[in-house]
């Protein structure tokens, strides 16, 4: 059986990996983390009802980078037979992605 | 020679004479498994050992696992996972306090606090009695602890765990106090 921890980590590096995603974040007031053997993962939480994503995005329009990560973590999921919904949450923004203008909206 | 006590797997939601209550249960009363009573017949083997155990039989012998050490896997297991602060209560402490000097009264320990376990031949049944942190997920607390205690137990001993029962007694807060990096506002 996969270790809730690599899955974890396999759903973390796949949502950074988006374009658009500087990182994971660790919510407001409860801290999202999955917690596991040791240590804990934050921004991704495994636990309950829907699997649960917070993230600092780079790049507008947001509503694109959330799709692209909630469909990267979906993937991973479904390889390792979790059929859950993914809920994204763009938790924040790098100041700069307000200034510039993306190339996604050109 | 074995009990018949030892014969069918424990059942989670009656305390059946299968089941052989470990003198180790330090978790608040919630039903009627949680006695610290012997459920066997104390025979002579079994006497000898000195606590309840479960057998593991076959054809070159029997492996014995007491009860107390799945309740001690469980206990560390559980406290491995970050967001658990403590195991059990302060009256649970101090309840097992009392039973260990009485003689036989139970082996518990540090490790073991906290943690009832109901076991039988081939499954095993845990109660947990868990600590968290405010302001972390007790939902997501509960499946690290379930995935974690489940997976070191089934791993060590062969036991297929039922179930793992959790209740969260309290939550522990940060103190003021203890923050490092609070500075004094006025001089």
């Amino acid at each position: 059986m996969v270790r809730r921890e690599d899955i974890a980590r396999s759903v973390a590096d796949a949502v950074t990996a988006v374009p658009g995603v500087a990182g994971l974040h660790p919510g407001f007031g409860v801290e999202v983390a999955t917690h596991f053997s040791g240590g804990k993962l934050v921004g991704v939480r495994l636990g309950g009802e829907a699997v649960e994503v917070y993230l600092t995005a780079d790049r507008a329009p947001l509503q694109a980078v959330a799709e692209a990560a909630a469909e990267a973590a979906t993937r991973v999921l479904s390889a390792v037979g979790d059929s859950r919904p993914v809920n994204v949450v763009v938790a924040d923004v790098v100041p700069a992605a307000m200034d510039r203008r993306s190339s996604s909206r050109g | 020679m074995s009990t018949p006590s030892g014969n069918e797997p424990a059942k989670s939601q009656t305390a059946t004479q299968a089941a052989q209550m470990t003198s180790t249960n330090t978790a608040e009363p919630q039903n009627l498994r949680d006695t610290s009573e012997s459920r066997h017949d104390w025979p002579s083997e079994q006497g000898r050992m000195g606590g309840s155990s479960v057998a593991l039989r076959t054809q070159a012998g029997t492996t014995r696992i007491a009860d107390s050490v799945v309740a001690k896997i469980a206990g560390l297991a559980a406290r491995d996972i970050p967001g658990v602060y403590s195991m059990g209560t302060g009256m649970a402490r101090r309840v097992g306090q009392l039973k260990s000097l009485i003689p036989g009264g139970g082996e518990s320990g540090a490790a073991m606090q906290g943690v009832g376990v109901e076991v039988g031949e081939r499954e095993a049944a845990i109660d947990l009695d868990i600590v968290t942190w405010y302001g972390q997920s007790i939902v997501e607390i509960s499946e690290a602890v379930r995935r974690n205690v489940t997976g070191q137990v089934e791993g060590m001993t062969g036991l297929k765990v039922i179930e793992v029962n959790i209740q969260i007694d309290d939550i522990h807060v940060e103190s003021q106090d203890s923050s490092t990096k609070d500075q004094q506002r006025v001089q």
